[in-house]
């Protein structure tokens, strides 16, 4: 017990900074607010500093602690809307209550996060198959036909390459989703010249594919928050995903409507 | 028998799509499965109440209740943050249709297609935040009521564990 009291003020940076640390790589990967502020607290109080202070928003920590000895510890952070890795999410949260069970030393933890931050994103060709099939269900659960399916796995396919592809640009989120809702559009159009015995339906398509696209892990994460009285991460988040809902229709929409209005509907 | 057959491929659908989402956010590879079994559970309960004749908006309260509640079930069954479960799991009902036709009638200048649209997708939206609400509550209020989460398990609060942490203080 004494040994883990003498928080010396290297330490007591050394812990703020993990905790910093963790607190960020949640945020970053599509962790819920009050997630951030238990997995905080928690690491500070199983090394025995009490006095933390944390306020976060969606895209920010600002945090404070102190142990009465040294030089107050206080840091803002800022970290942008960014992707979702809820395997990262899961294993820092199983880290966090491992430090409070007090199965590692302050070392280990840090180099346990390090691996853990820099953990890969799967592999996108399978991510591309898993957004296919995942938007062929979707289309077949709204009554769509096993043709139109087929073709919605892989237009769900080749729109999240596209996605994965912006992304890697950093296109700004405006540009990514209106293309991306645009792209779908025409290819389902692209779709219907292929010759079938029964004719598909555009809509349908459209609808089963720009289910990848949409932000889920925001949606419900701003319900959450707005639920748990966060209510200005939770609105920020709920606008962010009105917003992306908005550019991939307009997206889609304007491109139907091109079609239809200049084209007359037909080459 | 048609409907029975009917509604088991479209869970089975449910289950693939979900699954498929679960992969994509990075769920780690033991809960997407679960990850699935939440979704499919969630299309059952959204099947079976429009067969009943509940309607879009009521099916898809009893829809999502279900998939929260089975979500928080399942978060402290395998102790993992009950997003895994509950992101993938309520994709099938949000949404994404209502919100898509909505702006296709704005574009199109369709104005009463539009507002029979938006009207749906707010409600939708709206019993959709109010069961997660719930689920919320009452699985908060059972934390409360004796149950607490102790860093790697759930556990029983007994009053001498309360008296033996007050002698220490």
């Amino acid at each position: 017990m004494e040994a883990e009291i003498k928080t010396t003020n290297d330490n007591c940076n050394k812990i703020m900074q993990l905790a910093l640390d963790a607190g960020t790589v949640l945020l970053s990967n599509g962790a819920e607010i009050w997630r951030v502020e238990d997995t905080i607290s928690h690491i500070c109080k199983a090394y025995q500093v009490d006095d933390v202070d944390a306020f976060i928003l969606s895209n920010a920590i600002f945090i404070t602690g102190n142990n009465d000895k040294e030089a107050v510890f206080a840091k803002v952070k800022h970290i942008p809307l960014s992707g979702v890795h809820l395997g990262i999410v899961t294993e820092v949260n199983d880290l966090s209550r491992h430090i409070s069970a007090g199965k590692y030393t302050l070392e280990e933890a840090s180099t346990k996060l390090e691996e853990i931050r820099k953990r890969p994103a799967k592999n996108p060709f399978y991510r591309a198959l898993a957004s296919g099939i995942g938007a062929g269900c979707f289309c077949y659960i709204l009554k769509a036909s096993v043709t139109e399916s087929l073709l919605t796995v892989v237009i769900g396919a080749m729109v999240l390459l596209f996605s994965l592809w912006a992304e890697k640009h950093s296109f700004p989120k405006l540009v990514k989703n209106i293309l991306g809702g645009g792209m779908i559009a025409l290819l389902a159009l692209a779709a219907t010249y292929i010759p079938f015995k029964t004719g598909v339906s555009v809509d349908k398509m459209i609808i089963g594919a720009i289910m990848p696209l949409i932000p889920g892990v925001a949606f419900v994460n701003s319900i959450r928050e707005i639920a748990n009285t966060d209510f200005l991460s939770g609105t920020v988040r709920m606008l962010d995903t009105i917003m992306v809902f908005m550019y991939i229709a307009i997206g889609a929409s304007t491109v139907l409507s091109l079609y239809h209005g200049l084209l007359g509907g037909g080459f | 028998m048609n409907l029975a057959a009917e509604t088991t491929v479209r869970v089975f659908g449910a289950f693939l799509a979900v699954y498929s989402f679960a992969y994509l956010i990075e769920t780690p590879k033991k809960y997407v499965l679960r990850a699935g079994l939440v979704g499919a559970l969630g299309c059952l309960v959204y099947t079976i109440g429009i067969n009943t004749g509940l309607g879009e908006v009521l099916s898809s309260f009893l829809s999502a209740l279900s998939v929260a509640f089975l979500s928080h079930t399942f978060a402290r069954i395998f102790k993992a943050p009950v997003t895994l479960f509950l992101i993938a799991g309520i994709l099938p009902t949000v949404p994404g249709t209502g919100m898509y036709q909505t702006v296709h009638y704005i574009i199109e200048g369709n104005q009463k297609m539009t507002a029979y649209y938006f009207t749906q997708t707010l409600e939708i939206a709206g019993v959709i935040a109010l069961a997660i609400f719930v689920m919320d509550t009452v699985f908060g209020l059972l934390k409360k009521g004796g149950w607490k989460q102790n860093s790697l398990k759930y556990v029983r609060i007994v009053k001498s564990k309360v008296k033996s942490e007050d002698d220490v203080q």
